[in-house]
């Protein structure tokens, strides 16, 4: 072992570790379909059961405050929780996805039944709550299960089962129109509570079959005695975050503010796609409302699987080809759709610019992600996506308190006009990504393949 | 047999993360240390182009046997001084394993306390049987590590 005194700290500590196969990484990342079920359910179904239930579009933004909220504290609170965490019965990260998954699936089931604005904006807090609770150690728990090697294919995975939850949550919208009729005492459609039912479902469901089909990796008694002894709380883990903003490359600054516009353009469409449905593309009745939904979870659903048919082949072509002009381009196409819709009477036609929103959501999903990666050491990786996140979560906050005013004052209440202006600010993010440099691809193993093989 | 198994091997060293992390990569430290007891690492094989995309190279000898030797050639496809450096490489030589099946290696650099040094490497994959093999090698090696620091550190205090 060691020549030097026996000091634990300077015994080296041997671990071996399987590859996971393919199956395996795709059990382990199965929970993320019912989990992003349910952030597809709050991207579609949310907003218009806040307008069932008579509230009104210009709150729309600061009714979804929650979401940038619970993003900021939550996940890094849980994220330092689980580091810290161990029982032989249930695991390091497991329990906090099983508690997570278990708050989305009450929180969806109980969704539909609100009969207040105010209500929902609780549940609508709750259920982020869980969400978060649920997103964070799973992400964890795919790195603490694979070596850096597979942790590419694990985070595919993940894309993977992103895209499917997602465009379910709004497909199921759309079908379960067509399928079932009448509403509660509150007005809310019973198609719309199908959908959040089979959420409940979904959430738990996909979990339970990860966690019970994949288990932790036990931690040595050095790693739990290091756990132990390990500083956490806040204050580490704040100064952690603060030397790293200060060391921060200046290229992820730039990347920072392309986020600002991409991410603050993005929630607009979000909160307001329905609304613009609704006014262009369907008769001013309550039927034709609850079509407009149904409607845009089509749509909704119809982008998604534009990103789904997309996104591999996107990633590794702005991997050969540079990661910041595939982006730039793809949030053209964005802003290009984006600038289109509002214009649109035909409830068919919107399929044709959506295609761009697509192509960009897939992009947004992955290609910065290549050039972040490559800014920072993989060491880092963990604070420096937490960073990332915010750059996510503290435009999504501006927007949630500012685009209230914004959409009264400067927008006319008109639905319109903020998806326009979402596609100004995709533009203005796909300009600001020409001012970025991109560092040079790092090299495949392949390339070894060509090399000299000397000393002998 | 399929070589599946990464292994991971830490240890805390005395000395701070820019000094550990040369020695690791610096040609004429590496040569030093590197190799298990009873090898040593022949210094005129020894190249390094100590950046991203750079390519390394170096060749350890068995002591009582020169004819047996084993090389490496790696290229480095992640490389952040101190932080940590991963190198994608080919073995030749060693019968355990595969030289046409590249080897990633792993090294991570975390400063711990004041101005010690974890070291975490991370390399595979191996075949099952000899993983474990490879994990105590490993051991060895760093035991050369904390040694060869120890002695670079009185040498400058002097």
């Amino acid at each position: 072992m060691s020549t030097d005194a026996p000091n634990l700290q300077h015994v080296s500590i041997v671990r071996t570790k399987p590859l996971m196969t393919m199956p395996q990484i795709l059990v382990m990342n199965f929970g993320f379909f019912g989990i992003q079920y349910s952030f597809g359910m709050q991207q579609t179904a949310v907003n218009p059961v806040y307008e069932f239930l008579g509230a009104n579009p210009h709150d729309l933004p600061i009714l979804n405050l929650a979401g940038p909220i619970t993003g900021l504290l939550i996940q890094p609170l849980i994220g330092a929780l689980s580091d810290r965490t161990w029982s032989p019965r249930w695991g390091r990260r497991k329990p906090f996805f099983l508690i997570g998954a278990i708050g989305c699936s009450i929180c969806l089931f109980l969704f539909p039944f609100v009969t207040a604005v105010w209500m929902a904006v609780l549940l609508l807090w709750l259920l982020d709550a869980s969400n978060n609770t649920a997103m964070e150690p799973y992400r964890a728990f795919i790195a603490d299960k694979l070596p850096p090697s597979q942790l590419g294919k694990g985070f595919l995975a993940q894309s993977f089962f992103t895209g499917l939850g997602i465009t379910l949550a709004n497909l199921s919208l759309f079908v379960f129109q067509k399928l079932i009729q009448g509403s509660t005492d509150a007005g809310i459609p019973y198609w719309v509570v199908g959908s959040f039912m089979l959420g409940a479902v979904c959430s738990i469901g996909s979990v339970l079959i990860s966690v019970l089909r994949t288990p932790e990796i036990p931690p040595s008694p050095e790693e739990l005695e290091a756990m132990r002894n390990q500083k956490g709380g806040f204050g580490p883990a704040i100064a952690e975050i603060g030397e790293a903003i200060r060391d921060m490359p200046v290229e992820l600054r730039k990347l920072a503010l392309v986020y600002f516009f991409q991410w603050y353009g993005l929630v607009i469409y979000w909160q307001f796609i329905a609304l613009t449905i609704a006014q262009n593309m369907f008769p001013q009745t309550d039927q034709g409302k609850e079509e407009a939904v149904a409607w845009t979870g089509l749509v909704n659903g119809w982008y998604n699987i534009v990103t789904f048919c997309v996104a591999f082949g996107l990633v590794a072509f702005a991997r050969k080809r540079g990661a910041k002009l595939v982006h730039c381009a793809c949030l053209l196409l964005a802003a290009v759709g984006l600038a289109i819709v509002p214009f649109l009477t035909n409830q068919y036609l919107i399929f044709i610019p959506m295609v761009g929103f697509g192509i960009a959501w897939a992009s947004i999903m992955g290609v910065p992600y290549i050039m972040a990666v490559r800014m920072v050491p993989s060491t880092r990786l963990g604070v420096y996506m937490g960073i990332i996140n915010m750059m996510i979560v503290i435009p999504m906050l501006i927007q949630s308190v500012t685009f209230g005013w914004i959409y009264t004052h400067l927008l006319g209440d008109n639905p319109g006009n903020a998806i326009l202006f979402s596609a100004a600010f995709l533009a203005i993010a796909a300009l600001l990504m020409l001012w970025l440099k991109e560092s040079r691809a790092v090299r495949d193993v392949d390339d070894v393949g060509a090399m000299p093989m000397g000393g002998h | 047999m399929t070589a599946n198994v990464i292994v991971t091997v830490e240890r805390e060293f005395d000395a701070p993360r820019e000094r550990v992390f040369r020695a690791w990569t610096q040609p004429e430290e590496l040569a030093q240390w590197r190799g298990s007891p009873g090898w040593h690492v022949e210094t005129d094989t020894v190249s390094g182009e100590l950046a991203l995309g750079g390519r390394h190279h170096h060749v350890k000898v068995r002591d009582a046997d020169p004819s047996t030797r084993v090389g490496t050639d790696g290229v480095y496809t992640e490389y952040f001084e101190p932080d940590v450096f991963v190198s994608s490489e080919k073995i030749t030589g060693d019968p355990g394993i595969d030289p046409n099946v590249p080897l990633e290696l792993r090294v991570e650099f975390t400063r711990m306390g004041r101005d010690n040094t974890l070291v975490r490497i991370i390399q595979g994959p191996y075949e099952a049987d000899v993983a474990s093999w490879h994990g105590t090698a490993w051991e060895a090696e760093l035991t050369r590590l904390a040694d060869y620091l120890a002695t670079t550190n009185r040498e400058a205090g002097r």
